[in-house]
């Protein structure tokens, strides 16, 4: 039943109508396409794809606590950023959040960006930094492992879109735009 | 596109619940386990017309890397190709990836068509749409002698021996040492379709009684029978399918009693094989004896009962035929017998799985995991141990905790993963999740030790805790329960290689579940610094900006507004400042709000680890967790403790009747001005406080940091796998 109801609700016009206008405006969106077209398309987005229904998760702090608890995922990737580029790249999401109405961020750091994320309200997960990681595995084995991360946090999560934003500057990134381009969507 | 080899390709509906992805699972574990690689393709076939997943017990399966799922562009070359449930080949798979093969066969788990003449399958049709997707004719091998005979007219090439399905006893084994109630509890589980129960209204009551001479349990839910009946009878206990796992609902009953339609050929039955791993005495109708033979006893519905209470009578034969049962299922449908089946159609594994490109790693890696909780209490324990992990050690932090930053302060490596609460989600919803996330970081990270920090294992730990035998288990797990704390998380216990019990020294007050378990290595209390830590009095006032010749009150309660004095931190730094010449600082979260007018003599701290600053402080005003009170008694800090009471867990109420009665602190526990400022000022008193001091330096020991990590280092010793 639970599944049949989602379902109908995914495939109405007006869902489908918020997730395209949300991920409409983050591309239109200069400090996000400043950052992430630089090495890859801006967003990633699930077409012609049953997956899981959403979990009912937190919207975070710009929404009433019960709100928007079926708005489609997106997946933030904010790998390699230090806190002063990060909280640009926060606002943005958060002031897209708000405009829109049309999404849920779940969003993927690094090491020292977790305070700022919760203090959004929004659900983050923290992955091992490129140095952290080499300390324990083979480092070109990096990119892979973020990859495998954020596949599966669009698959538990119920994602709906996965927005990238890497550091253009940073050459090691293009490796990582690379795996997460090869994530199934589109 | 590129081209693999495989061993094996299995092939069927991956979306189908019950018994045909259950077997497939088995089987693809078994193949892993005995080196050979195998492949999985997804047909989508007519008997799941909605769209829907693939079955959890296969998407495992990828998970763990057992098998790859191949896309429909895919071109590979196995040497034997499997496919199940003939139904879902009637016609040539598409889309399919391209498969040259040398073998396949078809295993039938289910005629071709039932007692009643309904066709399930066209035999002829399917060996004509694999071959013709295979290029080979395939071999033909029903799982049972029950669906041979559909088999036998159709020109097939059929497998003289059955292709029965497997499980894994030790998995669904049960200890069965007493009966399950003072009448004999019968269950039976099934999927709800009307053919899997019997027709008749008479044979129903006969094998399932309403009359209380047995309990009657039901998984898979009684809707079938309720025209049958006139409704659910009120005496049975039913579960719908899938509600628990079977393996739970086998645990509860003392019988399996399985009846289904007279015109369903009931082409193995895997929950009774289910029932037979668990140890349950299964009692069937007489045509399933050509599959379970002396395994299971056989009565037609109106004889059941007897059977039931014979046994139940008789407990030594009762054990018997548990005992018939479980080597029944463990000579036959063990993995050695499915290794055995394949080894015979192609060979030993030609592509032994390839080494793991291990980077060397002159450390062992172990994974110190913190749930999350009302203070910072777990993480701070795990930190005090990987601090004094030795030279070969390697801590890696997966956290639940938002405090988690402090880790890298360390300079220890850390993941996060979003507890139930940050993400405001149900239980249900977040155990599955956790348990993704938590087998990934050991698949990725390979520790070779897990130390969990928490009250409550989580389900998802438990779970996949088997899928790792290699890695050692390690509970650090706190006393000081509350004692209405449901003692079932002790349950947990086994699931551990060691349990460790950070010291209390409150514990003659601890009245909680753990303070009578056994089991549990207790070492001192744990502190992140060691006394020798702590900066001198002199050095650590500079630092924080106080002066070391006049009072100081460090208070530290978490939440609150020092302006607001309806809060406890605004009543107690109200309080301090009544008294001339004190020093007030208060801990940095605890200033929410960044009050406007905060009076001179209250300082902000902002400062980690807080506690190398304690001997600026003359006393201290806390909450009673675990780490405020052990540091501020093996530190020797007067103090008036303020306990949470809205903890699940913590006693921290006992604490403080503790403190009091020992003469090492003063406890306060409904916070007003009244109670508060007589409290304070006893602890402005020298004399008091002195008398404290001395109390707390005559309990202080060592710190149990030492001692813990000494015990995870030693169970690394023991179990290191040689490289």
């Amino acid at each position: 039943m639970i599944r049949r109801t989602t379902y109908r609700l995914r495939t109405t016009p007006q869902y489908v109508a918020a997730r395209r206008r949300a991920v409409l405006v983050l591309r239109a969106s200069d400090l996000v396409q400043r950052a992430a077209t630089a090495v890859l398309p801006p967003v990633r987005t699930r077409r012609g794809r049953s997956g899981p229904a959403s979990i009912s998760m937190t919207g975070g702090a710009a929404f009433p606590a019960d709100h928007g608890r079926r708005l489609p995922i997106l997946v933030v990737v904010l790998l390699g950023r230090d806190p002063a580029s990060a909280s640009g790249l926060l606002a943005t999401v958060r002031e897209q959040q708000v405009l829109t109405g049309g999404y849920r961020p779940v969003v993927v750091v690094d090491t020292g960006l977790l305070p700022a994320v919760r203090a959004e309200g929004w659900v983050a997960e923290v992955l091992l930094d490129r140095e952290q990681w080499a300390r324990l595995h083979d480092p070109a084995g990096w990119p892979a492992y973020v990859r495998a991360h954020v596949e599966r946090i669009v698959e538990t999560y119920g994602a709906t879109a996965v927005l990238p934003l890497l550091d253009p500057a940073d050459p090691g990134d293009g490796g990582l735009a690379v795996v997460l381009g090869t994530l199934p969507f589109g | 596109m590129t081209r693999t080899d495989y061993d094996l390709v299995l092939a069927s509906d991956l979306r189908l619940p019950g018994g045909t992805s259950a077997s497939l699972a088995e089987e693809i574990r078994a193949q892993a386990a005995a080196g050979y690689r195998t492949a999985l393709v997804q047909v989508f076939g007519p008997l799941v017309a909605n769209p829907r997943a693939v079955n959890p017990v296969l998407r495992d399966c990828l998970e763990r890397g057992e098998a790859d799922l191949l896309a429909p562009s895919a071109s590979v070359r196995a040497r034997l190709a499997v496919l199940r449930h003939p139904a879902v080949f009637q016609e040539r798979p598409d889309p399919a990836p391209r498969i040259e093969v040398e073998h396949a066969v078809v295993v039938a788990n289910s005629a071709a068509r039932s007692a009643d003449g309904t066709v399930h399958y066209d035999p002829r049709q399917v060996d004509d749409a694999v071959s013709d997707w295979l290029g080979v004719r395939p071999l033909w091998a029903p799982i049972g002698p029950l669906v041979r005979p559909s088999l036998a007219d159709a020109g097939l090439d059929v497998r003289g021996e059955d292709w029965v399905n497997l499980i894994d006893v030790e998995e669904w084994a049960v200890e069965r040492t007493q009966w399950r109630d003072t009448v004999p509890v019968i269950g039976r589980h099934s999927r709800p379709q009307p053919a899997k129960w019997p027709s008749s209204r008479e044979a129903v009551l006969a094998a399932y009684p309403v009359d209380g001479s047995v309990r009657v349990r039901v998984l898979g839910g009684a809707v079938a029978v309720r025209d049958l009946l006139g409704g659910i009878p009120d005496a049975w206990e039913v579960e719908e399918f899938g509600a628990r796992h079977p393996r739970e609902f086998l645990a509860d009953v003392d019988f399996f009693v399985y009846y289904h339609h007279e015109h369903l050929v009931e082409a193995f039955g895997r929950t009774v094989m289910e029932a037979l791993a668990s140890g349950a005495v299964a009692v069937l109708p007489p045509g399933l004896r050509a599959s379970f033979g002396d395994a299971a006893l056989y009565a037609e519905p109106t004889g059941a009962m007897e059977v039931v209470h014979r046994l139940r009578r008789d407990r030594s034969a009762y054990d018997a035929q548990v005992r018939r049962g479980l080597d029944f299922v463990r000579g036959r449908h063990g993995a050695a017998a499915h290794v055995d089946r394949v080894a015979e159609l192609v060979g030993p594994p030609a592509t032994p799985p390839a080494p793991q490109t291990v980077p060397v790693r002159d450390k062992q890696v172990v994974l110190f995991v913190s749930s999350n909780g009302a203070g910072m209490g777990h993480l701070t324990r795990l930190l005090a141990m990987a601090k004094r992990a030795p030279e070969h050690v390697q801590p890696l932090f997966l956290s639940l905790s938002q405090a988690v930053p402090v880790v890298g302060r360390d300079g220890f490596p850390y993941e996060y993963f979003p507890s139930r609460g940050a993400m405001d989600i149900t239980t249900r919803e977040w155990n599955p999740m956790f348990a993704l996330r938590f087998r990934q970081a050991l698949r990725e990270h390979r520790p070779e030790a897990v130390v969990f920090d928490g009250t409550w294992p989580y389900l998802g730990m438990i779970e996949v805790r088997p899928e790792f035998p290699e890695i050692r288990f390690v509970w650090s797990r706190r006393g000081m329960w509350r004692h209405d704390t449901p003692p079932d998380q002790l349950d947990k216990t086994p699931y551990f290689d060691l349990v460790l019990e950070p010291g209390e020294y409150a514990s003659d007050y601890d009245r909680g579940p753990t303070a009578t378990a056994q089991g549990a290595l207790r070492v001192p209390p744990i502190t992140y610094l060691d006394a020798a830590d702590l900066l001198d009095r002199d050095t650590a006032a500079r630092e924080l900006g106080l002066d070391p010749e006049r009072p100081a009150v460090l208070v530290s309660l978490g939440a609150g507004n020092i302006n607001d004095l309806s809060s406890d931190l605004g009543v107690v730094v109200d309080a301090l400042l009544e008294h001339e010449g004190v020093q007030v600082a208060v801990t940095q979260p605890a200033i929410a709000g960044a009050p406007s007018a905060v009076d001179s003599r209250v300082h902000r701290l902002s400062v980690y680890p807080l506690s190398r600053y304690l001997r600026a402080f003359d006393a201290s005003i806390a909450a009673a967790g675990y780490n405020s009170f052990h540091e501020m008694v093996g530190f020797g800090v007067p103090s008036l403790y303020l306990p949470n009471l809205d903890t699940r867990t913590d006693d921290q109420e006992a604490r403080g009747r503790f403190a009091v009665d020992k003469g090492v602190g003063l406890s306060v526990t409904t916070v007003t001005p009244a109670t508060v400022r007589p409290a304070v000022a006893q602890l402005m008193d020298p004399g008091r406080r002195a008398a404290m001091a001395q109390a707390c330096r005559a309990l202080a020991g060592g710190n149990g940091a030492h001692d813990a990590m000494g015990a995870v280092a030693r169970l690394l010793e023991t179990t290191r796998v040689p490289a």
